[in-house]
């Protein structure tokens, strides 16, 4: 062996013996709280810690009967996908515009969306509160879905403004030529342009509107509560119980983590893209 | 094609001199045209709640007072916080996690980008899994975490414990480890987003000038160091950006396992407010404490702009 | 004789069972009407919506119960409290929120209500005790839902293997806690974690040893040297505790109990799972008796749990009366007892076929009889007073500070608040 192909070796070596501690080091807790979910109840707390059994059912069925899971997942769905929806159809052309017409105001406007997202959410949890009590919105899915439509709108419009700043403007002005309206221009041209920025401040929205729980535990109603507030649940004062805590969570976890796998090959790329120019 | 610094917002390259004209025609009904419906939704449902405890931060006001009284105490409540010994100490643990999370995230993620960037065989399922921890509720992590914790049944301590570590109480009982447990916490949540984003920085940097970099015999290292680093900061700028504001917002964990304890080890501001707020309901003193973070945050954001944006770079 | 008067008795139950049977068919007056009841996630909140559809089938009264966690309850009936939503017609309250709602007049007043059903609720049949679940003052803002009595729960099998007496003095619940903590077991577990699981806990100590939170004269009194002692002692109980123990709350203490590891804890005979056979590894060997008092003390038990009490914006006063009255009926009583609830009235609490069932029945009804449900003071300052504690007290157990020093800090927390 030269000594390039011996030090390209053991550099390889090296590199995977890191990436194994790194990739185990992320696995090995989400492991134990899929592994907890199909244990036994006389086993979840063993010293030292089981890491192969039998797996059972019990603390599925066990959660089934303690609360109305699949409404929970239901309710968490329309929540996140409904905030979604509107905060990318009012933030993307609202980023779009705000790198198109730079100036003084556009970068003031910038800067206070960004404030919104910087905002500490107690404090506007009450007044918010209050105001859905007078829109009669309260314990519908519009006060939540319209609460964490409002903080990432701004977040979408940040993040696009950087995003479109990146894109060629010159595309745009030549379907503008060809005489096409400026949304036309937009929808035709921009808007594909712009697609892995698009889905990567998507996803986002989705899970910081999805993993949620102190906006929901305020502003839901019976009908409408999500997921994370049916985990609190499982967690009572006078038991711990790691089985059903975990049985729970994935039903919380495991869509967002295919969603994310899915979407994957798109906000690899839209990440950067967006996040690099503030 | 990398960055632009914010001068290239402000006068944008590109396009013929008369067609920009007529692009710049009405430029500030174009911008009222693309944000309008945002600010519609943001101004009528953010302006007023946040308005709302800009003005109460200003009176003593306790909701679950019988007599309802809101009396107007200006700065009071203000004052009463940089003088409250539970706020300075959040403060300065929120600080000190910021420091300690968003530091570790970010070497921790370089390397981690560093090695994604080999391009050895399997490297695209190592980034799948990456993707898992951002993606989970912050709030089972921290019941996970928790759970992993516990000094007599959780496996952490167990592993340790048999690896011949003293861990006293437990990672979250001792005083002097209970914060840094939480920094592990945070750390295992979102080194991957921090590794994904700087591993995408590198990957779209242009080979020429690495080549000219090793042409001129310049090593790895030092190729990263002039070449990649300079590069990359844009990127860590924003991650930088957004991982801090989170961060300042810690909560999760905190709620759902130590409960601000051992002693005032893991005492932070956010839940500090949230006790304050929504447990007291004294909503005049918690919405002052969170104007004062929101003012943390921003100068802090602005702070990393200066510091990391110097001029020219990396065009 | 004999042969008449059990002829008579048979008559007398089938009058009974006439007037049951018919009684399905009369609805209430208010059959209809939509109840939404909130309760927190707690053993017997199964029961109450296992209860819910029999309710609706006997009225027609449509009741919906709806299950929070502690902390999301609390927020959540505030809020419909202060913005008059009315989002719900009845809430589980607190025993210690009873003052905290009487004066914002949150609930509605029971007390005439229950006058004038005097007859009807068997009054006499509810232990005294039981009332301070929604009582202030002359107001009953909430009608006893579950009470729950501070017990000693122990390893049976651990004192009988080293031949120990179950402690009744603190003294001899240190002792027993000291000689039990061998073998890599711990001889108690106690909460340590900062807040409300460590203010609690302490207060149940704090009880045992004759303390109180408040002075004669309805101030706090946090750092008297009674309540020095006590925290003393308590910091003093973590020796023989597991080494988490400083960052417990209920659930982690009571499992740490119910996996055998270790031998003691005073606990809520809220859940009491581990008296359950096979439920833990510990069942079977489980039991549960009063808590040990300081020596030369009258016994008082800690005693706590939740009332039932109607939102005064809810437009559906009347059904929501009806329910409270349903739910707290005798026969009612015995099923939710049964279906996980637990019992107000003395008559369930000695019915024979549920002490059959239930042998620590006996025990609860020990300390109702001489429960104190004021070790935890009821007033609007509670909430601030109980995170003052739970700060002196997890100090103290993690070695940060002494006894008195975090008390005294407490004290001039809470002080103000009494201005």
């Amino acid at each position: 062996m030269t000594t390039t192909a011996k030090r390209r070796w053991f550099g390889n070596t090296v590199s995977y013996l890191l990436l194994f501690l790194t990739v185990a080091f992320f696995l090995l807790p989400l492991i134990w709280l899929i592994g907890t979910a199909f244990k036994p109840r006389l086993l979840s707390f063993s010293v030292p810690p089981t890491w192969f059994f039998q797996p059972v059912l019990d603390n599925f069925l066990t959660i089934f009967r303690q609360m109305p899971v699949l409404q929970y997942l239901r309710n968490s769905v329309v929540v996140a996908v409904g905030s979604t929806i509107l905060a990318v159809v009012l933030g993307v052309p609202a980023g779009y515009g705000l790198a198109r017409h730079s100036g003084r105001t556009s970068n003031a406007l910038a800067f206070a969306l960004l404030v919104i997202r910087m905002v500490p959410p107690v404090a506007m949890l009450i007044p918010f509160y209050l105001l859905m009590r007078d829109f009669h919105l309260l314990g519908t899915y519009w006060s939540l879905i319209l609460l964490d439509a409002v903080l990432n709108v701004s977040f979408v419009a940040w993040f696009m403004r950087g995003y479109y700043a990146g894109v060629p403007r010159d595309m745009e002005e030549a379907a503008c030529c060809d005489g096409c309206t400026r949304f036309g221009a937009f929808a035709r041209v921009s808007l594909p342009l712009a697609l892995p920025g698009v889905v990567t401040i998507a996803l986002f929205s989705f899970i910081a509107s999805w993993n949620d729980f102190l906006f929901a535990m305020l502003l839901t109603g019976r009908n409408t509560r999500t997921l994370p507030l049916g985990i609190l649940e499982s967690y009572r004062a006078y038991e711990v119980s790691w089985n059903l805590m975990a049985a729970v969570s994935l039903f919380a976890v495991v869509p967002v983590i295919l969603l994310g796998f899915a979407l994957q090959r798109y906000y690899v790329s839209g990440l950067t893209m967006g996040a690099v120019r503030e | 094609m990398i960055s632009r610094s914010t001068t290239d917002l402000v006068s944008p390259r590109g396009g013929a001199p008369e067609r920009r004209r007529r692009f710049r025609l009405g430029r500030r009904a174009g911008l009222a045209f693309w944000v309008a419906p945002a600010l519609l939704l943001v101004g009528v449902f953010a302006i007023y709640p946040v308005a709302y405890s800009v003005y109460i931060s200003f009176f003593k006001y306790k909701l679950t007072d019988p007599t309802k009284s809101q009396t107007f105490v200006g700065f009071g409540n203000y004052l009463s916080a940089l003088a409250d010994p539970s706020f300075v100490v959040a403060v300065r643990n929120s600080l000190a996690f910021v420091v300690g999370a968003v530091g570790v995230e970010l070497l921790f993620g370089l390397a981690l980008a560093v090695l994604l960037n080999r391009e050895l065989p399997g490297m695209a399922l190592v980034r799948s899994i990456l993707i898992a921890p951002l993606t989970l509720t912050p709030l089972v992590v921290a019941l996970v975490w928790g759970a992993l914790y516990n000094a007599d049944f959780g496996p952490v301590s167990y592993y340790l414990k048999q690896l011949g570590f003293q861990l006293g109480r437990g990672p979250v009982g001792e005083p002097s480890l209970a914060l840094a447990s939480l920094v592990v916490i945070d750390v295992w949540q979102w080194t991957p987003l921090m590794a994904l984003l700087l591993f995408t920085g590198l990957r779209s940097q242009p080979l020429e000038l690495h080549d000219a970099a090793q042409i001129d015999g310049a090593s790895n290292w030092q190729r990263f160091l002039h070449v990649s680093l300079p590069l990359l900061r844009p990127t860590i700028l924003v991650a930088l950006v957004i991982r801090t504001m989170d961060a300042l917002k810690l909560f999760d964990s905190v709620f759902a396992i130590t409960g601000g304890g051992p002693g005032r080890a893991t005492e932070v501001v956010n839940y500090y407010i949230f006790k304050v707020g929504l447990t007291y309901f004294d909503i005049g003193y918690a919405a002052a404490m969170s104007n004062l973070l929101l003012i943390i945050i921003v100068v802090l954001s602005a702070l990393y702009l200066r510091v990391l944006r110097t001029p020219g770079s990396a065009s | 004789m004999n042969g008449i008067r059990r002829a008579a008795t048979y008559m007398v139950l089938a009058l009974c069972a006439m007037v049951l049977s018919v009684a399905p068919a009369q609805k209430s007056q208010y059959a209809g009407t939509n109840l939404n009841f909130i309760v927190v996630s707690d053993q017997f909140s199964a029961a109450l919506e296992a209860l819910a559809p029999i309710f609706q089938e006997q009225t027609g009264i449509n009741l919906r119960v709806t299950v929070l966690g502690y902390g999301e309850l609390y927020q959540r009936a505030i809020a419909d409290f202060i913005g008059h939503t009315a989002q719900a017609d009845l809430y589980s309250t607190d025993i210690v929120w009873s003052c905290q709602f009487a004066e914002n007049g949150y609930l509605t007043d029971l007390a005439s209500l229950i006058k004038q059903d005097a007859a009807e609720l068997d009054l006499d049949d509810i232990p005294t005790v039981m009332w301070t679940t929604g009582s202030c003052g002359e107001q009953q803002i909430a009608f006893p839902l579950v009470g729950y009595a501070g017990v000693l729960a122990y390893n049976k099998a651990a004192f009988d293997a080293a031949g120990i007496a179950v402690p009744k003095t603190v003294a001899e619940l240190a002792a027993a806690a000291q000689a039990l903590t061998k073998d890599g077991k711990a001889g108690i577990v106690m909460n340590g974690q900062r807040g409300t699981p460590a203010a609690q806990d302490w207060m149940f100590y704090m009880l045992m040893n004759g303390g109180t939170i408040l002075g004669p004269d309805g101030k706090p009194a946090l750092n008297s040297p009674i309540n020095v002692e006590t925290l003393e002692l308590y910091a003093d109980l973590f020796k023989y505790a597991p080494d988490g123990a400083v960052s417990y709350a209920w659930g982690e203490r009571v499992t740490s109990f119910s996996e055998g590891s270790s031998m003691m804890m005073v606990d809520w005979s809220a859940g009491l799972d581990y008296l359950r056979e096979g439920a833990v590894p510990v069942s079977g060997s489980a039991a549960i008796t009063t808590t040990p008092v300081r020596e030369g003390l009258d016994p008082v038990y800690p005693f706590g749990g939740w009332g039932v009490g109607i939102n005064a914006d809810s437009p559906s006063q009347g059904a929501a009366w009806e329910f409270i009255k349903w739910l707290s009926s005798p026969e009612v009583q015995k099923q939710y007892v049964e279906l996980g609830g637990k019992p107000i009235r003395h008559s369930t609490l000695t019915d024979p076929d549920l002490v059959a069932k239930y042998p620590f029945l006996s025990t609860i009804l020990e300390v109702v009889e001489h429960g104190d449900g004021d070790f935890r003071p009821r007033i609007t300052q509670y909430s601030q007073i109980e995170d003052a504690v739970g700060l002196a007290v997890n100090l103290v157990v993690t070695g940060q500070e002494s006894a008195q020093a975090a008390l005294d800090a407490a004290q001039a927390t809470v002080a103000p608040l009494f201005q």
